[in-house]
């Protein structure tokens, strides 16, 4: 079967302009991906600057507010490591001792200071417990 | 009690009644008649089967899994009956009687004209309702019985979903994502029979396109105004997954209707409205997959059973083939149209690129850390800069094309006077210099604010033209949905900018002031109610001579063991004052997250607008409304 050339040209150009778009994409998705770690994956690697995720399980019995100033302390474990962390503000509804958290921000050496706090929650709005680590 | 027997033996005949049917309808001579017969029974079967869950829901029969589940006795009586779409098994039961009213819709409503048609399309949907049944039979059965360990209570419905929001958003949403099973069965017919292309597919499609649209676009709205008050941060836009595939139909579905009105109008797009109809239909399926197979790393983590996301993604890897496999016939037998390059149908494939586009781009963003996560590449997740910044400018464009199809007319060749064009970019740009004056500094707000005032104000110069000058050269429903369209983008914009939001500490010697806002806390009380027990903060707010109290929240509901904190909203014309609990201290202090958001409500208000406007086509060829 002869292929039109009319064809050829427009399916090649189509998926040109597919591939170049799919690229400018992913370049832009590549600044905007947040890394998820787990604690004892987050220590091993090189401090950095970079805003990061950090999930795992709210450490019972470490959750310590200070609520005149905002703060609150807790710490975010998993089978291996537990990593304190620090954020200043309102937690979210979900936010429970025990269960699955995932914190933003940035990790220095000592405590993740987060920014954001998200509680993890499940098909009927549970909270959930983190299975996998 | 064997009533929810008699139910799930509902769910049973309903799927041997359209087998049967799907087997011998080749032989039938069908009419009217016949095909409501077909269609009225199953609709009737699983009204029977919703009515008896609900009824286990009101009389509190723990020994039926699902509502132990879902429910509790102390819930209140509204809830125990929306808890039949708090859980899967239940939402795929309402997704089956969905499916079974929209059919009978159309059986009992398109005229006797298209009875081909309607005979063709009522066949499709008959496959589709089969695969649905035998999913909630064989995978999610929710009249499933604990036996014989019957729990004396249920786990409670989640505390979050018990919420006005809650009542009407899953239900909605369903109608819609349902609904666009319709515009596929038309086009499906379309490419498979060939008797059908001759006949007006293309309108009908688009009048039913329409109403899904409305109840998709109502879903949404109603989702995001639960997740504002609900999830206790003010925001009313996460890019969720789960939103995500809420969003993507209904990005599709409005690219459909455009589309669909090109063909029905002038023949052209004819492959492209198919190629639409049918893909509208794949995203509304994998948005369903998405939510309920548990693979999306989100903050909606949704664990659920591996087997039934399995049965989804093979449905949907079997409806993708076929319409595939079908379009191609219909491809190899009818060539397309050379679309001619200028006039109004080239504008709308514009938009419909932009908002394929936008599909697109939302879908990769939502796929992409699973498709990394499968490769073992490490777990992420897409934040919102990236939709932000790949998805505004395409919506942005979006209003270019509203604001300047009024110069172009369905002709092919008519042609675009240069006058009004520079007039018009000097108005935006005027525009653009008011809102770089209000603060706006991102240029994404900046177009965006002058756009959609630009936009807004266009269409409200025709729609006065049409109401006083009788000008009826446009049609009213395209007037007022892109008004609202151009509403919801404004109050984007401006809620952005004004936003304003302070985590602070109060007690009852403290008194706060946020811009022209003074607050104190009055008094804590401690409240209890049937299924929950809450500490209430009374906060008074001052502004200017002006005094209100909000009363947020914190409750702790035992069953499910859990802490909420309860926003409260006040709620003005304009402005959203917004108070979230965070923690107590023993010196009777909160601490507190109070937000200050004007405009946000009209995100709302624009979307109503614009989903109500499908309310005002006037209905071509349906009996008894023949305009």
């Amino acid at each position: 079967m002869k292929i039109p050339k009319r064809r050829i040209i427009y399916i090649s150009m189509t998926s040109l302009v597919a591939c170049c778009s799919l690229a400018l994409l992913l370049i832009l998705m590549n600044d905007q991906l947040q890394v998820y770690y787990t604690p004892s994956k987050l220590v091993t690697l090189p401090l950095s600057k970079q805003m990061v995720r950090l999930g795992g399980t709210v450490d019972e019995g470490s959750v310590e507010h200070n609520t005149k100033e905002i703060r609150v302390n807790f710490n975010i474990k998993d089978d291996l490591v537990s990593l304190p962390v620090v954020f200043y503000g309102v937690l979210p509804a979900l936010f429970k001792e025990g269960q699955a958290a995932v914190v933003q921000g940035v990790f220095d050496g000592d405590t993740f200071r987060a920014n954001e706090v998200l509680a993890k929650h499940d098909e009927n709005y549970q909270p959930i417990i983190e299975i996998r680590s | 009690m064997i009533l929810p027997e008699i139910g799930f033996y509902c769910l049973i005949l309903v799927l041997v009644y359209q087998c049967q049917f799907f087997l011998i309808i080749r032989t039938m001579p069908l009419t009217r008649q016949s095909l409501r017969a077909i269609v009225s029974l199953p609709m009737a079967l699983l009204l029977v089967a919703c009515c008896l869950l609900i009824y286990a829901f009101v009389s509190n029969d723990f020994s039926i899994w699902y509502v132990g589940a879902h429910s509790s006795s102390n819930l209140p009586l509204l809830y125990r009956i929306c808890a039949l779409w708090g859980g899967h098994e239940g939402s795929l039961l309402l997704w089956c009687l969905l499916q079974s009213i929209w059919v009978a819709l159309i059986v009992y409503t398109e005229s006797d004209d298209n009875i081909e048609l309607t005979i063709a399309v009522v066949k499709v949907l008959l496959v589709l309702s089969i695969f649905f049944e035998l999913y909630l039979i064989a995978l999610s059965n929710p009249f499933m019985r604990v036996l014989p360990d019957i729990p004396l209570e249920g786990s409670d419905l989640n505390p979050l979903l018990q919420d006005p929001g809650l009542v009407a958003h899953p239900p909605i949403l369903y109608i819609g994502y349902v609904g666009t099973s319709i515009p596929f069965a038309y086009a499906f017919a379309c490419c498979l029979y060939q008797h059908c292309r001759s006949l007006p597919w293309a309108q009908r499609a688009r009048v039913w396109a329409n109403y899904a649209w409305l109840y998709l676009s109502i879903g949404i709205i109603l989702g995001s105004w639960w997740a504002y008050r609900e999830l206790g941060w003010g925001g009313w836009w996460f890019w969720d997954p789960v939103e995500n595939a809420s969003l993507m139909p209904w990005l599709l579905t409005s690219a459909l209707i455009h589309s669909l009105m090109v063909t029905e109008r002038t023949g052209q797009l004819t492959h492209w409205s198919v190629y639409l109809a049918m893909f509208t239909y794949c995203f509304s399926i994998l948005g369903t997959f998405i939510v309920r197979s548990g693979v999306v790393v989100s903050v909606h983590a949704f664990a659920s059973d591996p087997g039934r996301g399995l049965f989804l993604l093979a449905f949907l890897g079997v409806v993708v083939s076929a319409c595939l496999y079908i379009y191609r016939q219909f491809c190899n037998e009818q060539r397309p149209n050379n679309p001619s390059y200028w006039g109004k149908a080239n504008l709308i494939w514009i938009n419909n690129l932009c908002l394929t586009l936008a599909t697109a781009i939302v879908l990769l963003g939502t796929l992409y850390p699973m498709i990394l996560e499968t490769l073992g590449l490490g777990r992420m997740s897409v934040g919102p800069p990236y939709y932000n910044q790949a998805v505004v400018p395409l919506m942005l464009m979006l209003l270019v094309l509203m604001g300047s199809q009024h110069w172009v007319n369905w002709a092919r060749h008519s042609r675009v006077k240069t006058k009004p064009v520079i007039l018009h970019t000097l108005a935006v740009s005027c525009l653009a210099l008011i809102a770089h004056g209000m603060g706006m500094t991102s240029i994404r707000m900046v177009l965006g604010f002058s756009l959609a005032l630009w936009v807004l104000l266009i269409h409200l110069f025709f729609l006065l033209r049409y109401f006083i000058h009788k000008d009826r050269s446009r049609a009213l429903p395209m007037l007022v949905s892109h008004m609202g369209f151009a509403m919801v983008v404004l109050a984007i914009c401006l809620s952005e900018h004004l936003v304003e939001y302070r985590d602070v500490y109060l007690n009852e010697h403290r008194q706060i002031e946020m811009n022209e806002y003074s607050l104190s806390l009055r008094k804590t009380n401690q409240i209890k109610r049937d299924n929950y027990t809450a500490d209430q903060a009374e906060i008074v707010v001052q502004k200017g001579n002006q005094t209100f109290s909000l009363f947020p929240e914190k409750r702790y509901y035992p069953i499910a063991d859990i802490v909420i904190a309860k926003s409260d909203i006040y709620v003005s014309f304009i402005n959203d004052v917004y108070i979230t609990l965070g923690n107590y201290d023993e010196q009777g202090g909160w601490s507190m997250r109070v937000s200050h958001r004007p405009f946000v409500r009209w995100i709302w208000y624009g979307g109503i607008v614009m989903a109500l406007s499908v309310t005002l086509v006037r209905l071509p060829g349906i009996r008894g409304r023949r305009g």
